[in-house]
């Protein structure tokens, strides 16, 4: 049971505050590149040109959640753009991706510019740490692909071969109307299909327009027709081929000519024009799609991404102290995983033991701000030492006009709830004092009670503050005959918070206010007010707790984008001059 | 055992009542205490009784008169006299007080009630003729409980203070302000310097001492009536048998009584 573990103070702030901070820090596009690219690889032989849009809007959210101790695990979604200029298959030659990626960032400390800050380094990100949560768009290459491809690559070869007077005419389609004759084949154009004859082959039947001369002055022998051939299939993790000129061993397979005009010698002119057709078509070369599988798309993103972010840190969180020559102290974070807290501990008070998570204490505020019990027990000794120097050396002799005493024991002791018989946390006050009296032997005097600390909040033109007083328990306001006593043991308390919050501005952040008159006035920032130069976060402290692990303040966060408005610049006395 | 209602220091109050032992039947054997002489010959027994009932020790700080008779012990009223008055005030204040008293009746041919609002009202506005102000918005000075040795000592402790540059943007945090000390009517700086106040459109029906103290400087006489008012605050209260009773049975609350622990009497002489 910790409040702020091995160092003074600990600031709790709720997951959904933290997630609200993100979004707005997410907007800046200088720190947090939202385009990245273009980004240029070889995928299968192709040039693959890259670009990376990554979101965060209502219909596709960046988040995050906390995955252990000492890990944020953000969650953002992007569009991945991949521009294959050469794909065989034009519909192919852009393709948009649309990616979840989880991605831990570790929550831990470093210097930056002279000052320590907390924030959150993928330096140690490797692909294994990258989850793809979900992986949209990618292609499944099918037959439309190939035959597409086939269609595509049609434009770029001879349609008309010779060979030992023979005239071979490969239509498809009407893509070549300069043919003569025109195509008036069946199929009209070039069609496709995938089977399986024990591995993988793609059926093509592709229209055809042969002139053959016949010997003994027969006229030529003229036809339409078409070819039909299986070409082996070849899938791999990324990319699937397509071998147009490999004529399969298989006879069931062999490709085939069929001639429509009938005639004695068709079968003759078939088996002589069958060479020449199986010639032609490999002229089609190796048609290979860039086709990533599920797992290999998924491979390739993680080591892509772990590469991008290995070399990213973010700071986070900076407290600033009011006196640059004493920085604030080293913050550390801890994330309260179950509870859904951020903890961020301040001013590292005992180096003896591993720094260690503390205990969430947040409740259901948005912010908490806590003083650990070592730090109060120590502003508390020091006030009852400055105050009552003589108290460990024979006693302290208080001398008032309603009369003397010596204060022989005195102990402030932070008590939680529900002790003493008291229902609020409190500080027990314990003592003993021996009495003078006139003419009468001096009693021992023992004393003990609750003191609360009242805190009230108050708020001057939008400016929020909290009003701290000590009150002791069981005592009635209008007792004035008790001021006396009052008088010895509220000042301790006191001053004990006063240190308490002078402290606060050293090691958590904030600044005495010099517009404000009252010499006891402070401010206090438990969160740094600006973070990453675009989110203004306004923590208002609204009450305090006591309790036997220290003090907890609670509050609330407000959070808005950073800018300069016309309040601002008329309240820094910086508005625009003529 | 006598009645001694008239021999209170305060009989306006009335803080002694009945001197019979408040639980019926005293547990002790009867003492009588008649003169100083025999309270002093008596202080071991006296200390005994109370050591071994501490509960009744403790309601010496209620009223002592009346925890004596719950332990026993029958004083005459001179005594009676001696130990409330002894109680009440320090040698010091206890010789302002009479002082004071003395003076004002002697002025104003009256005993001065400056913690009766509607008698201080009268006081001012009637018999001193002055002007009413308007005190609304303001506080009286008062001085710390600490002395300046160990407000210096204090101050030291505290991290040293830097102001805001100038031109920064105000904080977006929470302006804490710590109060080190309650504001008491024991400790009005009756020396500090007065605002100029303006004259009220209406005379207040009752002034209590926190404006009283507006009026400190208008006449010599205010200054003395507010100083004697301070000091009866600050007088030990003597609770009244009622009070006494209800607070001893636990039915009215008590800071003494929920704060003291225990009032023990060395019953050895000490060094």
């Amino acid at each position: 049971m910790s409040l702020t573990s091995n160092f003074d103070f600990c600031v709790e702030i709720g997951i959904a505050s933290v997630k609200d901070i993100f979004h707005l820090a997410f907007k800046s596009e200088d720190r947090y590149p939202h385009n990245v690219g273009p980004i240029t690889r070889n995928l299968s032989g192709q040039e693959v040109t890259i670009y990376v849009r990554v979101l965060d809007d209502e219909t596709d959210a960046a988040d995050l959640s906390f995955q252990d101790e000492k890990h944020i695990l953000f969650s953002f979604p992007f569009e991945l753009t991949a521009q294959i200029p050469d794909a065989p298959d034009p519909s192919l030659s852009q393709i948009t991706l649309k990616v979840r990626v989880d991605i831990p960032g570790l929550l831990t400390s470093w210097e930056e510019e002279g000052a320590e800050v907390l924030g959150l380094s993928f330096f140690d990100v490797t692909a294994a740490d990258v989850v793809i949560q979900s992986l949209e768009g990618l292609p499944s290459i099918n037959v439309d692909n190939f035959l597409a491809a086939i269609h595509s690559r049609y434009d770029t070869i001879p349609h008309v071969y010779n060979s030992g007077g023979n005239k071979l005419i490969l239509y498809d389609d009407s893509r070549d109307i300069a043919l003569i004759p025109p195509n008036l084949a069946t199929p009209f154009d070039i069609q496709a299909a995938l089977e399986t004859h024990g591995t993988e082959f793609l059926k093509i039947t592709a229209p055809i327009y042969v002139d053959v001369p016949l010997p003994s002055n027969l006229p030529n022998y003229q036809s339409y027709g078409r070819v039909i051939f299986w070409r082996p299939v070849e899938r791999t993790d990324a990319s699937i081929t397509v071998h147009m000129g490999s004529e399969p061993a298989d006879p069931t397979i062999k490709s085939q000519v069929e001639l429509d005009q009938a005639h004695f010698a068709r079968a003759q002119i078939i088996a002589a024009l069958t060479p020449l057709l199986v010639s032609t078509l490999g002229a089609y070369g190796d048609i290979t799609e860039p086709a990533l599988s599920d797992s290999a798309a998924r491979n390739l993103l993680k080591e892509e991404i772990a590469d991008y972010m290995k070399t990213r840190r973010y700071p986070v969180y900076s407290p600033t102290s009011p006196d640059p020559s004493e920085p604030a102290g080293t913050p550390v974070g801890f994330l309260l995983v179950s509870a859904g807290v951020l903890s961020i501990l301040l001013n590292r008070r005992d180096s003896s033991v591993a720094d260690h998570a503390p205990d969430n204490f947040l409740g259901s505020a948005q912010l908490a701000l806590a003083v650990g019990k070592a730090k109060v027990k120590e502003e508390t000794d020091a006030a009852i030492e400055e105050q009552f120097p003589d108290l460990n050396d024979g006693g302290q002799f208080i001398e008032t006009d309603e009369g003397d005493a010596t204060l022989n024991e005195l102990s402030v002791e932070l008590s939680d709830p529900g002790t003493h018989d008291q229902a609020a946390g409190h500080l027990w006050v314990t003592g003993e004092a021996e009495v003078h009296i006139d003419c009468w032997p001096d009693p021992d005097v023992s004393f003990e009670g609750p003191i609360f600390i009242d805190a009230t909040t108050t708020d001057e033109d939008g400016q929020c503050g909290l009003h701290l007083q000590a009150r002791a328990g069981d005592f009635d306001i209008d007792e004035s005959c008790c001021d006396v006593f009052l008088d010895l043991i509220i000042p301790i308390v006191g001053w004990i918070m006063l240190a308490i919050v002078e402290s606060l501005i050293d090691d958590v952040g904030g600044e005495l206010i010099d517009s404000i008159t009252d010499s006891q006035t402070r401010a206090i920032a438990p969160i740094p007010p600006v973070i990453n130069g675009i989110a203004e976060v306004t923590a208002c402290l609204t009450g305090l707790n006591v309790s036997s692990q220290g003090l907890v303040l609670p509050g609330t966060i407000s959070i808005r984008r950073l800018g300069e408005s016309f309040e601002d610049r008329k309240a820094d006395h910086d508005l625009p001059k003529p | 055992m006598k009645k001694n209602r008239d021999d209170s220091p305060d009989k306006a109050k009335s803080p002694v009542g009945s001197d019979r032992p408040e639980s019926g039947e005293s547990a002790f054997e009867p003492l009588e205490i008649d003169r100083h002489i025999s309270l002093a010959a008596n202080q071991r027994e006296i200390f005994r009784r109370f050591n071994q009932n501490p509960d009744l020790a403790k309601m010496l700080l209620i009223n002592p008169v009346l925890a004596f008779a719950d332990a026993g012990i029958t004083l005459t009223p001179e005594i009676k006299r001696h130990v409330l008055e002894t109680i009440q005030h320090s040698p010091r204040m206890r010789l302002r007080r009479s002082e004071l008293e003395g003076k004002l009746r002697e002025q104003i041919g009256e005993t001065a009630q400056p913690n009766n609002p509607a008698w201080v009202s009268s006081f001012l506005f009637n018999k001193l003729r002055l002007t009413p102000l308007d005190t609304s918005g303001y506080e009286p000075q008062y001085v710390e409980p600490l002395n300046a040795e160990i407000i210096k000592r204090l101050q030291a402790r505290l991290p040293k203070r830097r102001p805001r540059p100038a031109g920064k943007r105000k904080l977006m945090g929470t302006l804490i302000s710590v109060a080190p000390w309650k504001p008491t009517i024991r400790r009005f700086d009756l020396e500090a310097a007065l605002p100029k106040l303006k004259a009220s459109r209406s005379t207040p029906p009752e002034v209590t001492l926190q404006h009283l103290y507006f009026y400190k400087d208008s006449h010599p006489l205010v200054r003395d009536l507010l100083e004697l008012g301070i000091i009866q605050r600050r007088a030990f209260p003597i609770h009244t048998g009622d009070s006494y009773r209800q607070i001893k049975d636990g039915n009215k609350p008590n800071a003494f009584r929920s704060w003291i622990k225990s009032i023990r009497f060395s019953e050895k002489p000490k060094r």
